[in-house]
């Protein structure tokens, strides 16, 4: 992107203030691709934060092979695996009170409805493994490829389809029987 | 069962909108980062410093014009009108490692060449940014013959050595750690210098194929480009200056770069063209160090220092009291300098000049560039050569801003003295009385 591009040039050429642009064109896309890999607010927000940090230390010397988005995406999910490592095993399970999941797009009739919708989606995403979870949440909020999904996984390209149809199908599944009870 | 693609459309109505509080955190934390970025700059591994670096000191040499292109894309980044996609040129230029290029250049009205002769110039340069060295092979025909030397700009030892193989001889200036920061902070911040380019209009010149090449071009031209530019060409060597930039529509990296720069009085002119450009080729790193033989001669050391370009002027006005009966140049364009002292230089000096004095005379050289930057730090310089001579002792020659409140004032007699701006303004109305 040829806004991206300007960024990285005036970061890179003494302007470090341009990070809080940064941040707030892509805040709410990191922020929701870190609870959905987290299921955890506080943990998510604490990735998001670490990471811009982490890129003003780069001020001067960010060279990046891909987009900015993509690199921030990286390091948000590098982030969270090590959360993740650390945590051991933590199942996502719902949110801690006051946590609250603010949804955009959320019209005033639905809203009840979509809410609860979400809050289904939370629990089932943490029932899946954290690989499976990863796979699916960079698909559909990175918008990237399974190639790109598995070249930064470092994983075999079926192995990257494999844990994202299973992840679909355990998905619907625990959707679907979420909404029968 | 739901379908897959209700599922990802749910995921996307997934939207975790960051709380203002957390904004808020988020902002001051990296306020507070960037703050301590810039209080301890040491702090901070900086290797792209040397890339803004070496591209100010080419500049400043007029040895290249990387840089210069990166302001003019920047500048008509903004106003899009070309089909080239400026900021990626900007982002291709940025991501260079290696360049060599071919300057040629006529010059009219050079020192030591007879009135109306024009010199042919050509220069061959060779960068590397990771290397931190740029090495220029220079040919000037002259009316004697044709004189050879080799520049080598070396970047982590702060020195410029330039060496004369048919004489066996060679140069060295160093350049402070403080004037090479500073150079870089000037000229490699785009903002800076994209503020002084946008005051002046630029044309587009279209198509054309250049050495085969379909290019885009646009043109700056302004009598104060120089000075609002620092020293991108010439140094300050003249008064008038025009530039333009050619670029390769298809892989968006120069062609070529036309640069024509004349003096009010018509005595210098100057032709210059860039082209050849090569990017990215492998060099030799071997070139780019000078070997220098036990048997030649260091004619003459200089030091280049930030901050002290009124004082260097000074210096250099000095040599018109000791040479030239007090009588100055009429301005401080380095071809105005020369051309007032080299004819006196060759009238008094009976012998070869000592090493002292090489080193003053390599002030000269520099002249130019030291007032455009005085006027670029926002210093305030005046010069009255064109009628304050030494016999008038007590007429303001030379003042700059040494701070927010004080001038420092140079007398005919080159006695120097700091007084407020209401001072200045009494002493430059007597002045004008005096002349009048």
């Amino acid at each position: 992107m040829l806004e991206d591009r300007i960024l990285v040039w005036q970061f890179n050429r003494g302007r470090p203030e341009v990070v809080h642009h940064i941040y707030e064109k892509y805040k709410t896309d990191l922020l929701t691709l870190a609870v959905a890999l987290l299921g955890d607010l506080a943990a998510a927000e604490d990735v998001v934060q670490d990471v811009f940090l982490s890129l003003l230390k780069l001020s001067g010397r960010l060279r990046l092979s891909g987009s900015l988005k993509g690199y921030l995406t990286m390091a948000v999910t590098n982030r969270a695996r090590n959360t993740i490592r650390t945590r051991r095993r933590h199942p996502m399970g719902a949110l801690e009170e006051g946590d609250p999941l603010p949804a955009a797009d959320r019209g005033p009739d639905d809203a009840a409805a979509l809410e609860e919708q979400l809050d289904q989606l939370h629990w089932a995403l943490g029932e899946l493994s954290y690989e499976q979870r990863e796979v699916l949440a960079l698909r559909v909020y990175a918008q990237m490829t399974f190639k790109e999904i598995a070249r930064q996984q470092g994983i075999p390209l079926n192995t990257a389809l494999g844990r994202h149809r299973y992840a679909i199908d355990r998905l619907r599944s625990l959707l679907n029987s979420e909404v029968r009870r | 069962m739901r379908p897959a693609e209700e599922v990802y459309e749910l995921m996307n109505r997934l939207r975790v909108i960051p709380r203002p509080e957390y904004d808020d955190r988020v902002h001051a934390e990296m306020a507070q980062a960037i703050a301590e970025l810039k209080s301890t700059p040491t702090a901070v591994p900086q290797p792209s410093i040397w890339r803004t670096i070496m591209r100010s000191r080419i500049t400043r040499l007029a040895a290249a014009a990387v840089i210069v292109l990166a302001v003019i894309l920047a500048v008509s980044f903004f106003h899009r009108t070309s089909g080239i996609v400026w900021a990626e040129v900007i982002q291709r230029l940025g991501e260079i490692k290696t360049v060599s290029y071919r300057i040629a250049a006529d010059i009219k009205g050079m020192q030591g060449t007879p009135e109306g002769y024009t010199t042919h110039m050509t220069q061959d340069v060779a960068v590397s940014y990771e290397q931190g060295a740029v090495r220029i092979d220079s040919a000037l025909q002259l009316p004697g013959g044709t004189r050879r030397s080799q520049t080598y700009l070396l970047f982590e030892d702060g020195v410029a050595i330039t060496v004369i193989p048919d004489q066996k001889k060679y140069f060295k200036v160093t350049i402070s750690d403080e004037q090479m920061q500073k150079m870089g902070e000037e000229n490699g911040d785009p903002v800076t210098v994209l503020k002084a380019l946008l005051e002046h209009p630029y044309t587009t010149l279209g198509h054309e194929t250049i050495d085969g090449v379909a290019a885009w071009g646009i043109q700056v031209s302004d009598p104060k480009l120089g000075t609002k530019m620092g020293s991108f060409v010439g140094g300050g060597m003249f008064d008038e200056t025009t530039v333009q930039l050619w670029v390769d529509r298809k892989h968006e990296l120069p062609v070529r770069i036309h640069a024509t720069g004349s003096s009010k009085d018509g005595r210098a002119s100057m032709g210059m063209v860039y082209d050849r450009f090569q990017w990215d080729i492998q060099i030799d790193p071997a070139r780019l160090k000078p070997e220098i033989p036990a048997d030649y001669e260091l004619v003459a050391q200089g030091r280049w220092e930030a901050g002290k370009e009124g004082e260097e002027i000074i210096d250099v006005l000095r040599l018109f009291v000791d040479y030239a009966d007090g009588i100055y140049p009429t301005s401080l364009k380095t071809v105005t300098v020369v051309n007032a002292l080299a004819p006196a230089l060759k009238k008094r000096l009976s012998t070869k000049p000592g090493q002292e004095l090489i080193a003053r005379l390599m002030k000269v050289d520099r002249v130019g560039m030291m007032y455009t930057t005085l006027e670029r730090d926002g210093k305030d310089p005046a010069y009255y050569g064109d009628r304050v001579s030494a016999a008038s002792p007590r007429a303001v020659l030379f003042r700059w801003k040494i701070d927010d409140r004080t001038y420092r004032v140079v007398f005919g007699d080159l006695s120097t003295e700091d007084v407020s701006a209401d001072k200045l303004i009494q002493l430059e109305a007597s002045s004008d009385k005096k002349e009048h």
